[in-house]
């Protein structure tokens, strides 16, 4: 049955008509012929109960965290009031040891006994335990899963509940800067590797009660934590409940980071156009949930991941709006000058050099023959040649730290650059053009993007060899359709230009701040509204 | 179910009009034919947009007398099931016709005047693959192209009668009206064949509009832009050479863009906007062709538009090829598809209509 689906799945016919109507659920999808496909087979759930005796817990914990191995795994016994055996159970590192010491194990021996018939879990979470967090819970696998996440769990002997604390507290980072979203105006805090922080960063920009954050488990065994955040009732609700259903389908033992996660819930895997935005600035987190987005904040990841994202959303920096209306309306137009420069600047050239000599003047033509007079390698392989130079230079310079990445692009770029136009490696016109469209890449502000342009500017470059005005002409009409085509969770991805949505501000030309009582939606949800 | 309908809304519906309106104007005008009888298309042009105009207005009536939401579903009400199959296959063949033709004169100009030592299929081939991928990208994927293109479209338009502009001369226009009114009237007919195309393909996939209203309110914007801007550049021919000099020019309107040729900042502009030409009459062939992939859909009972929009880009792009060969016959086929194409299309329109006042007087 299995290999029969697979391959109606290659061949089927029948793929529904619109992708952003919600046929499917997070139960499965509607299956190739009739009925409903179960979807990926559910975790497998641990249902065991927290067992009465604490030899038992003892042996069951030894066996799930290899305690004769691990010595990361705490056990401490004590008596709780003095009258009843007990066992503390934490990892060590992961949780705070002085709130253990003070505000658990101290107050435990301190108390007086519990009056007797009296709920031995009830009492200690409401009389004993001063910590912030704390609560009962009779199922063993949340036991187990609460210690990997640095709380602490109190088992009592005879009690078949057990107690959970709140202890976490891992070493870590203050808030940073943002390093890869720098901006002259505006915020620079930036998120943090610990998801508490990170959604407090976000806390404080979105003041509203309708601000929700939901937390879920996703990946396999590996139970990486995830908090949804979104304002409720603005989200579209179908958004919402198709971001759920592609994060319930994750199962997976490999790491998961904010970056993979958006892989593995994007539609295209082979679009070079990112499908979902990564930022690392709470600010520009906060603006996208406001205008009815999701953020999805994943424990250990310092970057939100926006969902869904358009074109117009890459292309656009929090600073356009920090920055008065001209001002930031010129910068946007720089913005996409640079990246058409970018994109086309080499593929046009070539296609003029080789196909269409005769568009060219007499004086910009003789100064392109004379700049390659004595250059041995073809035009098409210089500039394609040129252009991996650029990409080796520059991942060179991120790669390396500090001041030295820094060296690395001055030399890649003065030197290197001086050296092979001197050695006849390369004409000085290329050189300039790679120059000029390496620039143009850098002020794209968003760094997938930066590469989703790498990508096309190639594939345009091969086609203005081979075809000229034509071959790039058909090009970027492939290009197009390909965006035009695209769709981030059921968003089109030239929203709001192609389909037009209620979203007044243009690409172009930023919006006025004065009078502006809504975000700009372009997702045509409750928050342009 | 996989038709690649989607939804789109009046920009999308008046712009995806509105270019294959104005490509279909100019492009798909038989030159060595029209021209050697008297300057008088840019006149015939605006009476054959209004003309086009009307008659699809008839028609919109017709579906709303029949409570149909799209051109097939007219067919399906006005003349059952076997019959309407019957009167599909002219319309289906009228849109490909007119996706073909501008092609056909896009491919012959880049053959003669860019790539002179290429030849003819390798410039097709080039074609292929865009129109193939737009056609089965689907019809929301066609009107945002159009949206797209608005602005590279009007930018041609506009560069175009701008690099014209100094070889203006009113005295090209004159006679008027020469050789007659019969000429005149003629052209005009040819003129709103050229037009309904587009209003058809819309009503095609009018299913898709957001409402039904906007099939109508986009044909009415579309044609009215389109129309225009194909008036100005037939005026703008018209004003460059005189009727006489254009059947030796296999494409007016490049060759209008170098009759005052200079360069502009160090550059030619006249092959850039030849580009953007051929661009947007790409996204026009694509709509045309998706249009009557699902017409041809909807009257097979085909639930998915890949492999007959694959089938249909196939006999579009052939008929490009084959316009091509110095045949006599196939001279003669181009020449009648150029004059009495629209015969093709004003048949099962005249029935249509004629059937749903038909119905209407006997309810």
């Amino acid at each position: 049955m299995k290999i029969i689906d697979t391959i109606g799945r290659a061949l089927r016919f029948d793929e529904p008509d619109g992708r952003f109507e919600l046929l499917e659920t997070e139960r499965g999808e509607p299956s190739f012929f009739h009925g409903e496909n179960p979807g990926p087979t559910p975790r497998t759930t641990d249902r065991r109960t927290v067992p009465g005796s604490l030899k038992e817990s003892r042996r069951r914990l030894e066996g799930a965290f290899f305690g004769e191995t691990n010595t990361d795994l705490i056990r401490r016994d004590f008596r709780f009031c003095g009258s009843v055996n007990a066992l503390c159970v934490f990892l060590n590192g992961m949780a705070d040891g002085k709130e253990i010491s003070d505000f658990i194990l101290k107050r435990a021996m301190e108390h007086v006994p519990p009056p007797k018939g009296r709920d031995m879990a009830a009492y200690a979470v409401q009389e004993v335990f001063s910590l912030q967090e704390a609560e009962k819970t009779d199922s063993w696998a949340q036991v187990e899963a609460a210690i990997l996440e640095g709380r602490t769990a109190v088992l009592l002997e005879g009690v078949r509940e057990a107690v959970l604390l709140d202890t976490r507290g891992y070493a870590g980072r203050s808030v940073g800067t943002a390093q890869n979203e720098s901006t002259v105006i505006g915020p620079s805090e930036a998120f943090h590797e610990n998801l508490r922080i990170s959604i407090t960063l976000l806390r404080r920009i979105v003041r509203r009660a309708d601000f929700v954050c939901e937390f879920r488990d996703i990946g396999s065994r590996n139970n990486v934590k995830l908090a949804l955040c979104y304002l409720d009732g603005v989200c579209n609700e179908t958004l919402l409940l198709e971001v759920k259903r592609r994060l319930s389908r994750v199962q997976t033992d490999v790491l998961l980071s904010a970056g993979t996660l958006g892989q593995r819930i994007e539609d295209r895997p082979w679009s070079p156009a990112p499908q979902t935005l990564l930022t690392e600035r709470p600010d520009r987190a906060a603006a996208a949930v406001m205008a009815g987005k999701v953020a999805i904040l994943v424990e250990g990841s310092p970057q939100a991941l926006i969902l869904p994202v358009t074109l117009s959303g890459l292309l656009l920096t929090p600073e356009d709006s920090y920055l008065r209306r001209p001002a930031g309306s010129i910068l946007r137009f720089v913005r996409l000058f640079g990246a058409a420069v970018s994109v086309l600047m080499p593929a046009y050239f070539l296609a003029l050099a080789y196909h269409h000599q005769g568009l060219l003047s007499s004086d910009i033509l003789s100064t392109v023959v004379s700049s390659r007079k004595l250059v041995f390698l073809p035009m098409g392989v210089e500039m394609i040649f040129l252009l991996l130079v650029f990409q080796l230079v520059r991942e060179a310079g991120v790669r390396v730290p500090g001041v030295v990445g820094q060296t690395v692009g001055i030399i890649g770029g003065l030197i290197l650059g001086q050296a092979a136009v001197s050695a006849n490696f390369v004409s000085t016109v290329a050189l300039i053009i790679v120059a000029l469209t390496g620039l143009g890449n850098f002020v794209i502000p968003n760094y997938d993007l930066q590469i989703a342009v790498a990508c096309y500017r190639v594939a345009l470059c091969l086609l203005a060899i081979a075809g000229g005005l034509l071959g790039l002409s058909c090009g970027i009409m492939a290009a197009l359709i390909l965006l035009a085509d695209q769709k981030s969770f059921g968003v089109p991805f030239l929203a709001p230009y192609a389909p037009k949505t209620v979203a007044r501000e243009t690409l172009f030309f930023r919006g006025a701040v004065r009078g502006q009582r809504r975000p700009h939606d372009d997702m045509n949800g409750e928050a342009g509204l | 179910m996989n038709l690649r309908l989607g939804r789109f809304g009046l920009q999308e519906s008046a712009c995806a009009v509105g270019l294959s309106a104005l490509i279909s104007g100019v492009f798909a005008v038989n030159v060595s034919d029209t021209f050697a009888r008297g300057n008088v298309c840019y006149a015939a042009t605006a009476a054959g947009t209004l003309l086009g105009l009307l008659l699809l207005r008839l028609l919109y009536g017709a579906m709303r007398r029949l409570g149909a939401e799209d051109l097939s579903e007219l067919l399906l009400n006005a003349f059952g099931p076997v019959l309407c199959v019957v009167l599909a296959v002219p319309l289906i063949l009228g849109l490909v016709l007119a996706a073909a033709l501008p092609l056909f004169r896009f491919t012959l100009a880049m053959e003669r005047y860019i790539f002179v030592e290429a030849d003819y299929v390798p410039i097709v081939l080039y074609l292929l693959p865009v129109v193939f991928l737009l056609v089965l990208s689907g019809m929301e994927c066609v009107a945002r192209m159009a949206k797209l293109l608005l602005i590279p479209g009007a930018l041609a338009l506009g560069t175009t009668l701008l690099l014209a502009a100094p070889a203006f001369d009113p005295s090209h226009l004159f006679p008027l009206f020469s050789p007659g009114f019969f000429t005149f009237l003629q052209q005009t007919g040819e003129a709103m064949f050229r037009f309904l195309p587009p209003g058809l393909a819309l009503f095609c996939v009018g299913r898709g509009c957001q409402r039904p209203v906007f099939a109508m309110d986009g044909v009415r914007r579309g044609l009215i832009l389109g129309g225009l801007g194909a008036f100005l550049l037939h005026l703008g021919l018209g004003l460059t050479f005189y009727g006489w000099d254009m059947p030796a020019l296999s494409a007016p309107v490049y060759c209008m863009t170098m009759a005052a040729r200079q360069d502009r900042w160090g550059l030619r502009l006249d092959v850039l906007v030849l580009f953007l030409w051929v661009m947007t009459g790409l996204v026009a062939a694509a709509f045309y062709l998706y249009a009557a992939s699902l017409l041809l859909c909807r009257m097979a009972g085909v639930e998915d538009v890949r492999p007959i929009g694959a089938l249909t880009v196939l006999l579009g792009m052939g008929s490009v090829l084959l316009f091509n060969f110095d045949s006599d016959g196939i001279l003669a086929v181009v020449r009648m598809a150029y004059q009495q194409g629209y015969l093709l299309l004003l048949l099962p329109m005249g029935l249509l209509w004629g059937r749903s006042l038909w119905e209407r007087r006997r309810s």
